[in-house]
């Protein structure tokens, strides 16, 4: 596993006992519950933040105001459900509108950072690597914000549809097509690398 | 890295390797460690704090939502002292009254003749109540009858004026 990547623990299709217990004494205004149900969470859903935004300190700033909004809602929410999944599509629809207005008002695409990590840099020649961080970034950037969002929880983060769908509230089909078309299109881009690969 | 992590996928081929290498390559890993993590919670905490004491105080919250945080302030039950009660009718008493005299001039103007003919009675009839009165005041108090005028009240009257044969003490 290459290190650094956040948001790999599976999301539990129903929740524990103490988590529900925690949601429960959240309903009634515990802090030290909504501490530890925020320190379980806060990781993954900074990392599907930043998924979608790029940007550190708004993915930052962004999950603490998906938890205060979670927290103005939680009276509603049904304890016997599972917190993770309705929480992460809160973090989910609020990355997706800010990027939605950040577009709005810079009109161009923006390019994604690099990664410098040796960790997976080490097994490509410098030329393969330059190549391979052209297209992909192309690729990436060319691809819709929800496809993009999808392959990278499915491809790095490791989640499986159900757990995707239930995020960007959508049918696990429906995932699972996003998934390939977007694969599809990222193979395309590394076709002539994969051609010439031993 | 403290969450569990789920064992990257097994590549199958070369294909899906080099496909795995360059999205790995390309997306980058989530900057966690680049996060202040106590900060965030500790930050997180404090401005959780009002939704979590409406939470705790749903009724208080439904009434005052422009003032939450005054009254979430008091575990005890909201009671206003007597002066709030006091200030409260008193508003509701000054309305009525400005209302109710509003009323009365616009009944006042809308039938003025029959309200003058009222006042012109009320004077003529008044003086001779006073003078009846006082005349039957002053009859009952001092015996006064009928013919009483002003000159017999300061003349001395014939009783008065004659001294009593035998008598040399006059106040006798």
């Amino acid at each position: 596993m290459v290190g650094g990547f956040g948001g790999a623990a599976a999301v539990p299709s129903e929740p524990h006992g103490d988590e529900r217990e925690l949601v429960i004494r959240v309903q009634h205004g515990d802090r030290e519950a909504f501490d530890e149900l925020a320190r379980r969470h806060a990781r993954r859903a900074f990392a599907i933040a930043y998924r979608i935004l790029r940007h550190t300190q708004d993915a930052e700033d962004l999950v603490q105001d998906a938890f205060i909004a979670a927290l103005d809602g939680i009276g509603t929410f049904d304890p016997t459900r599972p917190f993770a999944p309705w929480f992460f599509k809160i973090v989910v629809n609020r990355a997706l509108n800010a990027v939605s207005a950040r577009s709005t008002r810079e009109r161009h695409v923006t390019v994604t950072p690099l990664w410098n990590s040796e960790a997976a840099a080490v097994e490509f020649d410098p030329a393969e690597r330059s190549e391979i961080r052209q297209r992909f970034q192309e690729a990436l950037s060319a691809l819709p914000q929800q496809q993009r969002l999808i392959v990278e929880m499915s491809d790095i983060d490791g989640r499986s549809s159900t757990e995707i769908g239930e995020m960007l509230d959508l049918p696990r089909g429906t995932v699972r097509w996003h998934l390939h078309q977007a694969r599809k299109t990222l193979r395309v881009a590394l076709a002539g690398l994969l051609e010439g690969t031993p | 890295m403290s969450t569990p992590e789920r064992p990257f996928r097994r590549p199958m081929h070369n294909a899906t390797t080099s496909y795995s290498r360059a999205l790995l390559e390309a997306s980058g890993p989530v900057p966690e460690e680049q996060v202040d993590w106590t900060e965030f919670h500790a930050t997180l905490a404090a401005r959780a704090e009002l939704s979590l004491a409406r939470l705790r105080h749903p009724q208080l919250a439904d009434r005052s939502p422009g003032h939450p945080v005054v009254a979430l302030a008091s575990d005890a039950p909201a009671v206003l002292p007597w002066w709030q009660h006091a200030a409260r009718w008193s508003r509701l008493v000054v309305s009525a009254s400005v209302a109710a005299g509003i009323a009365l001039i616009m009944v006042v103007r809308s039938s003025p003749k029959e309200m003058g003919e009222t006042v012109v009675a009320s004077a003529v009839v008044v003086p001779y109540q006073v003078e009846g009165t006082r005349a039957v005041f002053e009859s009952a108090a001092l015996g006064r009858g009928s013919n009483w005028t002003m000159d017999s009240a300061l003349m001395p009257s014939i009783a008065e004026l004659l001294i009593p044969v035998g008598r040399r003490d006059g106040s006798r």
